[in-house]
């Protein structure tokens, strides 16, 4: 389209429409704005002021950023929430391979797989943990036991530091597979069958195909999953609130960004710096995501 | 999902942001006026957080519509883990109940922010009429801000059964902390191999930890309410007795009490002496070993400290209809409701000697033991900021006493979080 022929068109477009774009929009702009765009402008106004617990504000300045860097709880929520993430991400290439051994032709019973499979999504999350903190029970627990059988005295796994956020990890990950497994499944059907009959007219064998046209033609899908489980992975709080409970020894170790900025907001009454707090989520997402789609460029393959 | 907690997170922000708009436009008057009548009518509603108390609680109602029958009262319950936050909502919103439930750790915010009525005024309401250390709780600036519901102080629960099977007599009178620590390895020795604890542990605040640290001569908030105890040698001498014991063994760490709490291992017949409340009764008059079970005045150490709490009720400053509201908290704070209360065997009545009541209502125990241990307790401790440190109790508390050696520097790491918060407390 060249440059003086396109304005026109536009121009006559919008007389032909009048307002009606924007009265079709409206429904759904009203609700992106109203709870999306002005939270995050009301958090980031929010993180200069000062609080009383009853929502009267003052104006604090940078108060509340000087205290994110002095707070020994940050650093370690950082870490503790991205080494949770990388655990969830994790979760991608075992359901690209559980994906892909469901939708294989001639499965038995690949309904009833499915649904175990999907289970996890349709449970409360809540409801879930606490199944879990029984399964990692360091005295009755399955867990132990099943390790016992072979000599070794489990861990208190929800109580202590690093085993609980491995053990957190570990049901995050399992939570997640359903999501992905069912995005993975839909791009698998999406692959056409002639390449897989020229593939094998080639003479790969099924790890070959596997390597050489699956994967490669899953890539948009696992993109596309790997933004949404980071994303996340990052914000964990359900899980850990549920899963360790009150009067934990390891909860100081174990702290999540939103859990911290939970406890801000809610128990300390602190909304300004929970604003700030809120932001640091924001930014570390943004940053992460933006990462993500520049190194994307090197191994998606669309087509 | 998680789409949608961001959402609400943020959303609630937000939302305190509008509402900081609007709130506190009109001026509040704060004159109490004369309580209603016996032949006024109005309509007041009153909030409280326990269920198992509804019953009790109609009880009071329905005495009250025989005294002011044109006055209706509409109870509603909220769960007590989300109480509070729904009552600042409500606060913040200018909509509180007229009638509400408070406690000691949330007094001091609401009324230092002038969301209670100052019941100096209040017609046939006398302070005196309930321990002074509990009407001490609900005083701000030297007011009444609420009346005295109930109260709970601590003492030794005992399994009479374990205690002898260990060779040891059950306690008749307040044991020192040695004989304590004795008993209980006593019976860690000799029962430990059928997974029985001379005690359960734990780091329950205001049963345990709160009472070692006074009898140790030391507090938790001095009375300016402005420096933390938790750094104090006679917190640290608390905490080492606490922590001497789960190393040796003779009580079970803090990780294995994450998973298994002391409350459930004393009522299972797992452990053999609890310091815990009065408001046990109520569980364990159903616990499988019941008939082993029996109670005795709490242990001591340098001095003898007991905590005294009890739950107040308070009148919104902002209720349009303060006459009705009047009329109906005097009469929960008067001798009738509170005699009902006890016989409902719902809670230990703060009026002083309707105990009775409350005490023949649970027969199984000698519940004049916590009635008696009120004449001498403590005030719960509680500044403005309460729950703040609440929460970080709860998060270093555990770690203070998970042996990993460091038991002083997380104690001073709780202190000066501490300090922090009663600093910005205004």
């Amino acid at each position: 389209m060249s440059h003086d022929t396109a304005p026109p068109i536009r121009r006559r477009r919008r007389g032909r429409d009048g307002y009606w774009p924007l009265v079709f929009l409206a429904p759904l702009m009203i609700g992106v704005v109203a709870f999306y765009f002005w939270p995050i402008l009301a958090t980031v106004l929010n993180s200069f002021a000062s609080f009383d617990p009853f929502g009267g504000r003052t104006f604090a300045g940078l108060e509340n950023y000087r205290t994110l860097l002095s707070d020994s709880f940050i650093p370690r929520a950082v870490l503790n929430t991205a080494v949770y993430t990388a655990i969830v991400l994790l979760g991608i290439p075992i359901a690209v391979g559980v994906a892909s051994l469901l939708t294989q032709k001639g499965l038995r019973f690949s309904r009833f797989y499915q649904v175990l499979f999907f289970l996890p999504a349709v449970s409360m999350p809540v409801a879930v943990a606490l199944v879990w903190r029984m399964i990692f029970n360091q005295e009755f627990g399955v867990v132990n036991w099943a390790l016992s059988l072979i000599g070794i005295e489990g861990p208190y796994w929800v109580t202590a530091p690093w085993w609980a956020l491995l053990a957190v990890s570990v049901v995050g990950l399992w939570a997640s597979l359903p999501l992905a497994v069912i995005i993975l499944s839909a791009g698998l059907q999406g692959i056409p069958g002639e390449l897989y009959e020229a593939a094998q007219l080639d003479g790969a064998g099924t790890l070959r195909q596997f390597r050489s046209v699956t994967v490669p033609l899953l890539t948009p899908s696992i993109f596309f999953l790997m933004v949404i489980t980071a994303i996340n992975g990052f914000q964990l709080f359900d899980l850990l609130f549920a899963m360790m409970g009150q009067s934990n020894p390891a909860m100081a170790d174990t702290q999540s960004l939103v859990y911290l900025f939970y406890s801000e907001a809610f128990r300390q009454h602190e909304q300004g710096y929970a604003s700030v707090i809120a932001l640091l989520i924001l930014a570390i997402i943004g940053v992460f995501t933006l990462l993500q789609f520049r190194v994307q460029k090197r191994w998606v393959h669309y087509d | 999902m998680i789409t949608r907690r961001s959402l609400l997170g943020a959303a609630g922000l937000a939302g305190t942001a509008l509402a900081s708009g609007c709130a506190g436009t009109p001026e509040v008057d704060r004159t109490l006026g004369r309580p209603a009548g016996r032949g006024d009518s109005g309509a007041i509603t009153f909030q409280i957080w326990d269920k198992a108390q509804e019953p009790a609680m109609q009880q009071i109602i329905d005495a009250f519509h025989e005294h002011y029958p044109n006055i209706s009262v509409t109870m509603s319950s909220a769960a007590f883990a989300s109480y509070f936050e729904r009552l600042r909502i409500q606060a913040t919103g200018g909509d509180l109940p007229d009638v509400f439930w408070i406690n000691g750790p949330n007094f001091e915010l609401y009324a230092s922010y002038g969301m209670l009525q100052d019941l100096s005024e209040l017609e046939g309401f006398d302070p005196a009429n309930y321990p002074s250390n509990l009407t001490e709780l609900y005083t701000h600036q030297g007011a009444p801000y609420a009346v005295p519901k109930d109260f709970d102080t601590i003492a030794l629960w005992y399994n009479r059964d374990l205690l002898h099977r260990a060779g040891i007599d059950e306690p008749t009178d307040s044991w020192s902390w040695q004989e304590y620590r004795d008993a209980s390895e006593a019976v860690s020795r000799a029962l430990g191999d059928e997974q029985i604890w001379g005690n359960p542990g734990g780091v329950a605040n205001q049963a345990y930890i709160y009472p070692l640290i006074m009898q140790a001569g030391g507090f938790i908030v001095d009375e300016d309410m402005t420096v933390s105890g938790y750094d104090s040698p006679e917190a640290i001498d608390a905490f080492s007795f606490l922590d001497g014991m789960i190393r040796d063994g003779i009580a079970p760490g803090v990780r294995y009490t994450a998973e298994n709490s002391p409350k459930d291992l004393f009522n299972s017949g797992r452990a053999a002496l609890y310091q815990s409340g009065n408001w046990e009764a109520a569980l364990l008059q159903n616990s499988p070993v019941r008939e082993h079970l029996g109670v005795a005045p709490l242990i001591h150490g340098p001095e003898e400290a007991n905590v005294i709490h009890g739950i107040g009720y308070a009148m919104s400053a902002r209720s349009p209809d303060k006459p009705a509201a009047s009329a109906f908290l005097s009469f929960l704070g008067s001798e009738e409701a509170n005699r009902i209360q006890g016989a409902a065997g719902a809670a230990n009545p703060a009026f002083v000697g309707t105990n009775d009541t409350y005490i023949e209502a649970l027969p199984e125990f000698s519940l004049d033991v916590f009635v008696d241990a009120a004449e001498t307790a403590r005030t719960y401790p509680a500044s403005q900021n309460t729950s703040a440190w609440l929460q970080l109790e709860e998060l270093l508390f555990p770690k203070i006493l998970s042996g990993d050696g460091q038991l002083e520097k997380h104690a001073h790491e709780l202190a000066t979080r501490m300090n922090g918060v009663l600093a910005d407390e205004s």
